[in-house]
Protein backbone atom coordinates (compact mmCIF):
# COMPACT_ATOMS: atom_id res chain seq x y z
CA UNK A 1 0.00 0.00 0.00
CA UNK A 2 1.57 3.37 -1.00
CA UNK A 3 2.30 5.41 2.08
CA UNK A 4 0.04 8.44 3.14
CA UNK A 5 1.15 12.12 1.72
CA UNK A 6 1.13 14.11 4.88
CA UNK A 7 0.19 17.48 4.49
CA UNK A 8 2.86 20.83 3.98
CA UNK A 9 4.35 22.23 6.62
CA UNK A 10 5.52 25.77 7.12
CA UNK A 11 7.81 27.74 9.14
CA UNK A 12 7.83 31.37 9.42
CA UNK A 13 9.82 33.71 12.12
CA UNK A 14 7.93 34.36 15.39
CA UNK A 15 9.17 38.31 15.47
CA UNK A 16 6.89 40.13 12.52
CA UNK A 17 7.13 43.28 12.06
CA UNK A 18 4.57 45.09 10.00
CA UNK A 19 5.88 45.98 6.47
CA UNK A 20 8.88 43.54 6.81
CA UNK A 21 9.97 40.96 4.61
CA UNK A 22 9.93 37.78 6.34
CA UNK A 23 11.20 34.47 4.79
CA UNK A 24 8.26 31.86 4.24
CA UNK A 25 10.11 28.03 4.26
CA UNK A 26 7.11 25.01 3.12
CA UNK A 27 8.26 21.51 3.48
CA UNK A 28 6.29 19.38 1.40
CA UNK A 29 6.73 15.30 1.53
CA UNK A 30 5.93 14.23 -1.76
CA UNK A 31 8.12 11.43 -4.23
CA UNK A 32 8.68 13.16 -7.02
CA UNK A 33 10.10 11.07 -10.17
CA UNK A 34 10.81 12.06 -13.75
CA UNK A 35 10.03 7.93 -14.44
CA UNK A 36 13.27 8.16 -16.62
CA UNK A 37 15.84 5.91 -17.00
CA UNK A 38 19.18 5.38 -19.02
CA UNK A 39 18.68 3.19 -21.49
CA UNK A 40 22.08 2.46 -22.33
CA UNK A 41 25.38 3.63 -19.82
CA UNK A 42 27.78 3.04 -22.40
CA UNK A 43 25.79 5.23 -25.18
CA UNK A 44 24.91 8.59 -25.12
CA UNK A 45 22.38 9.57 -22.79
CA UNK A 46 19.32 8.21 -23.87
CA UNK A 47 16.42 8.08 -21.73
CA UNK A 48 13.33 5.81 -21.60
CA UNK A 49 10.32 5.87 -19.43
CA UNK A 50 10.31 2.85 -17.33
CA UNK A 51 7.80 3.97 -14.66
CA UNK A 52 4.82 6.55 -14.67
CA UNK A 53 6.06 10.16 -13.78
CA UNK A 54 4.98 11.55 -10.09
CA UNK A 55 5.58 15.37 -9.55
CA UNK A 56 4.06 18.34 -7.71
CA UNK A 57 2.63 20.53 -10.49
CA UNK A 58 1.43 24.10 -8.61
CA UNK A 59 2.21 25.81 -5.60
CA UNK A 60 0.02 28.27 -5.01
CA UNK A 61 0.39 30.71 -1.90
CA UNK A 62 -2.24 32.92 -0.94
CA UNK A 63 -1.68 36.01 2.14
CA UNK A 64 -4.89 36.45 3.41
CA UNK A 65 -7.40 36.43 0.05
CA UNK A 66 -4.97 37.49 -1.75
CA UNK A 67 -3.13 34.80 -4.41
CA UNK A 68 0.59 36.46 -3.96
CA UNK A 69 2.66 33.81 -5.96
CA UNK A 70 2.61 30.41 -8.13
CA UNK A 71 4.60 27.78 -8.68
CA UNK A 72 4.45 25.48 -11.58
CA UNK A 73 6.82 22.32 -11.19
CA UNK A 74 7.91 20.20 -13.29
CA UNK A 75 9.13 16.72 -12.59
CA UNK A 76 12.74 18.25 -12.19
CA UNK A 77 12.04 18.95 -8.92
CA UNK A 78 13.87 16.96 -6.13
CA UNK A 79 11.49 14.36 -3.86
CA UNK A 80 10.19 15.64 -0.92
CA UNK A 81 11.03 19.69 -1.18
CA UNK A 82 11.93 22.83 0.67
CA UNK A 83 10.57 25.90 -0.65
CA UNK A 84 11.82 29.09 0.46
CA UNK A 85 10.30 32.43 -0.74
CA UNK A 86 9.90 35.92 0.87
CA UNK A 87 6.55 37.53 1.69
CA UNK A 88 6.08 41.14 2.86
CA UNK A 89 4.01 41.47 6.17
CA UNK A 90 1.28 43.67 5.52
CA UNK A 91 -1.39 42.58 7.41
CA UNK A 92 -2.05 40.40 10.14
CA UNK A 93 -3.54 37.57 8.22
CA UNK A 94 -3.19 33.60 7.03
CA UNK A 95 -0.56 32.45 4.68
CA UNK A 96 -1.91 29.82 3.06
CA UNK A 97 -0.13 27.17 0.59
CA UNK A 98 -2.01 24.83 -1.35
CA UNK A 99 0.12 22.12 -3.87
CA UNK A 100 -1.28 20.11 -6.68
CA UNK A 101 0.22 16.74 -7.86
CA UNK A 102 -0.20 16.03 -11.39
CA UNK A 103 -3.03 13.38 -10.65
CA UNK A 104 -4.98 16.55 -9.18
CA UNK A 105 -4.91 15.76 -5.75
CA UNK A 106 -4.58 18.77 -3.27
CA UNK A 107 -2.93 19.40 -0.18
CA UNK A 108 -2.78 22.60 1.99
CA UNK A 109 -1.59 24.24 4.73
CA UNK A 110 -1.86 27.69 6.43
CA UNK A 111 0.28 29.56 8.93
CA UNK A 112 -1.24 32.85 10.77
CA UNK A 113 1.20 36.07 10.49
CA UNK A 114 0.61 37.70 13.75
CA UNK A 115 2.98 41.07 14.40
CA UNK A 116 5.20 41.43 17.62
CA UNK A 117 7.25 44.90 18.38
CA UNK B 1 -15.06 31.65 -56.21
CA UNK B 2 -16.33 35.12 -56.81
CA UNK B 3 -13.46 36.62 -54.86
CA UNK B 4 -10.80 34.61 -57.28
CA UNK B 5 -12.65 35.80 -60.18
CA UNK B 6 -12.19 39.25 -59.27
CA UNK B 7 -8.53 38.73 -58.26
CA UNK B 8 -7.23 40.59 -61.67
CA UNK B 9 -3.55 40.37 -62.77
CA UNK B 10 -3.32 44.70 -62.10
CA UNK B 11 -4.30 43.97 -58.14
CA UNK B 12 -1.86 40.60 -58.51
CA UNK B 13 0.95 43.43 -59.49
CA UNK B 14 -0.19 45.81 -57.06
CA UNK B 15 -0.11 43.84 -53.97
CA UNK B 16 3.02 42.23 -54.95
CA UNK B 17 5.32 45.97 -55.28
CA UNK B 18 3.40 46.79 -52.16
CA UNK B 19 5.04 43.56 -50.74
CA UNK B 20 7.89 43.73 -52.28
CA UNK B 21 8.20 47.46 -50.62
CA UNK B 22 7.12 46.88 -47.06
CA UNK B 23 9.21 43.48 -46.43
CA UNK B 24 12.13 44.84 -46.29
CA UNK B 25 11.36 48.13 -44.59
CA UNK B 26 10.28 45.85 -41.63
CA UNK B 27 12.89 43.75 -41.69
CA UNK B 28 14.86 47.42 -40.89
CA UNK B 29 12.30 47.93 -38.08
CA UNK B 30 13.93 47.10 -34.55
CA UNK B 31 11.40 43.73 -33.56
CA UNK B 32 12.64 43.08 -30.32
CA UNK B 33 10.03 43.19 -28.13
CA UNK B 34 12.26 45.21 -25.16
CA UNK B 35 8.91 45.37 -23.13
CA UNK B 36 8.10 41.94 -22.62
CA UNK B 37 11.87 40.29 -23.58
CA UNK B 38 11.34 38.84 -26.63
CA UNK B 39 14.91 37.37 -25.44
CA UNK B 40 16.88 36.58 -23.06
CA UNK B 41 19.46 39.68 -22.28
CA UNK B 42 22.47 38.87 -20.48
CA UNK B 43 25.46 40.37 -18.88
CA UNK B 44 27.58 41.68 -21.15
CA UNK B 45 30.52 41.99 -18.60
CA UNK B 46 30.50 40.72 -15.32
CA UNK B 47 32.83 42.46 -14.40
CA UNK B 48 31.24 45.80 -14.72
CA UNK B 49 27.86 45.92 -15.08
CA UNK B 50 25.42 48.56 -15.64
CA UNK B 51 22.77 49.63 -13.21
CA UNK B 52 20.22 48.28 -14.99
CA UNK B 53 22.10 44.50 -15.18
CA UNK B 54 22.66 44.53 -11.44
CA UNK B 55 19.72 45.23 -10.90
CA UNK B 56 18.05 42.68 -13.49
CA UNK B 57 20.66 39.76 -14.00
CA UNK B 58 19.38 37.12 -11.24
CA UNK B 59 22.00 35.51 -8.26
CA UNK B 60 22.59 32.19 -8.25
CA UNK B 61 23.73 29.99 -5.26
CA UNK B 62 24.66 26.57 -6.19
CA UNK B 63 27.54 24.21 -5.70
CA UNK B 64 29.72 23.75 -8.78
CA UNK B 65 29.95 20.22 -7.35
CA UNK B 66 26.97 18.02 -7.00
CA UNK B 67 27.34 14.79 -5.28
CA UNK B 68 23.76 13.71 -5.25
CA UNK B 69 22.04 15.28 -8.54
CA UNK B 70 18.48 14.07 -7.18
CA UNK B 71 19.03 16.52 -4.27
CA UNK B 72 21.04 19.94 -5.93
CA UNK B 73 19.91 22.63 -3.73
CA UNK B 74 19.27 26.52 -5.67
CA UNK B 75 19.07 29.65 -4.36
CA UNK B 76 17.93 32.66 -6.85
CA UNK B 77 17.58 35.80 -6.27
CA UNK B 78 17.31 39.37 -7.63
CA UNK B 79 18.46 43.14 -6.54
CA UNK B 80 15.08 44.05 -8.05
CA UNK B 81 12.62 46.66 -6.34
CA UNK B 82 9.28 44.87 -5.97
CA UNK B 83 6.56 48.39 -6.54
CA UNK B 84 3.38 48.26 -7.74
CA UNK B 85 4.30 49.49 -11.32
CA UNK B 86 7.70 47.68 -11.61
CA UNK B 87 8.48 44.33 -10.25
CA UNK B 88 9.68 40.95 -10.94
CA UNK B 89 7.17 38.68 -12.51
CA UNK B 90 9.04 35.44 -12.49
CA UNK B 91 11.65 33.01 -11.99
CA UNK B 92 12.63 30.24 -13.98
CA UNK B 93 15.47 27.76 -13.54
CA UNK B 94 16.40 25.46 -16.32
CA UNK B 95 19.10 23.11 -17.49
CA UNK B 96 19.31 21.80 -21.05
CA UNK B 97 21.44 19.14 -20.72
CA UNK B 98 18.87 17.43 -18.51
CA UNK B 99 16.01 15.16 -20.06
CA UNK B 100 12.97 17.50 -18.27
CA UNK B 101 14.51 20.87 -19.30
CA UNK B 102 12.75 23.42 -17.21
CA UNK B 103 12.64 22.58 -13.13
CA UNK B 104 9.59 24.95 -12.23
CA UNK B 105 8.77 28.62 -12.84
CA UNK B 106 8.04 30.76 -9.83
CA UNK B 107 5.20 33.32 -10.42
CA UNK B 108 5.94 36.22 -7.92
CA UNK B 109 4.06 39.85 -7.39
CA UNK B 110 4.77 42.97 -5.46
CA UNK B 111 3.65 41.61 -2.04
CA UNK B 112 6.42 38.89 -2.27
CA UNK B 113 8.79 41.98 -1.13
CA UNK B 114 11.88 40.22 -2.40
CA UNK B 115 12.01 38.35 -5.55
CA UNK B 116 13.94 35.19 -3.87
CA UNK B 117 13.09 31.62 -4.42
CA UNK B 118 15.10 28.12 -3.18
CA UNK B 119 14.11 24.80 -3.70
CA UNK B 120 15.71 22.03 -5.01
CA UNK B 121 16.55 20.10 -8.12
CA UNK B 122 17.06 17.11 -9.96
CA UNK B 123 20.17 17.21 -12.43
CA UNK B 124 21.17 14.39 -14.30
CA UNK B 125 25.33 13.17 -14.39
CA UNK B 126 27.94 15.06 -15.79
CA UNK B 127 28.46 18.50 -16.71
CA UNK B 128 25.50 20.69 -17.38
CA UNK B 129 24.66 24.62 -17.45
CA UNK B 130 21.81 25.42 -14.82
CA UNK B 131 20.35 28.69 -16.21
CA UNK B 132 18.15 31.25 -14.16
CA UNK B 133 15.90 33.29 -16.11
CA UNK B 134 13.81 36.38 -14.49
CA UNK B 135 11.15 38.69 -16.17
CA UNK B 136 10.55 42.09 -15.26
CA UNK B 137 7.62 43.52 -16.06
CA UNK B 138 8.93 46.56 -17.66
CA UNK B 139 12.10 45.12 -18.81
CA UNK B 140 11.80 42.15 -20.06
CA UNK B 141 13.32 38.88 -19.58
CA UNK B 142 17.25 38.25 -18.00
CA UNK B 143 19.27 35.29 -18.13
CA UNK B 144 22.30 34.36 -15.78
CA UNK B 145 23.72 30.72 -15.55
CA UNK B 146 25.73 28.66 -13.34
CA UNK B 147 28.45 25.37 -14.82
CA UNK B 148 27.76 22.94 -12.66
CA UNK B 149 29.38 19.40 -12.22
CA UNK B 150 27.31 16.12 -11.05
CA UNK B 151 29.01 13.45 -9.54
CA UNK B 152 25.94 11.20 -9.46
CA UNK B 153 22.61 11.65 -11.88
CA UNK B 154 19.62 12.04 -10.04
CA UNK B 155 17.29 11.99 -13.55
Amino acid sequence: MAKEIKPPRIRISRRIKKDKVIKVKVKFNHPSFTGLAMADDTSEPVFNRVRPVTFIRNMLVYYGEDLVSRLRIASGIADNPLFVFKLKATKEADIKVVFIDNFGKKWEASKKVKFKG
Amino acid sequence: MKNIEDFTRRKFLNYSMVGGVALPLLSLMNCQNVAHGGVFQTAKDLENMTDLEQMHVPKISLPPVVEDGSQASIVCSVDHPMDEDHYIKSIQIMNFADPVVIKGKFYLTPDNGEAYISTQIRLSGGDGTVWVVTECNQHGKWAAFKNVSVAAGGC
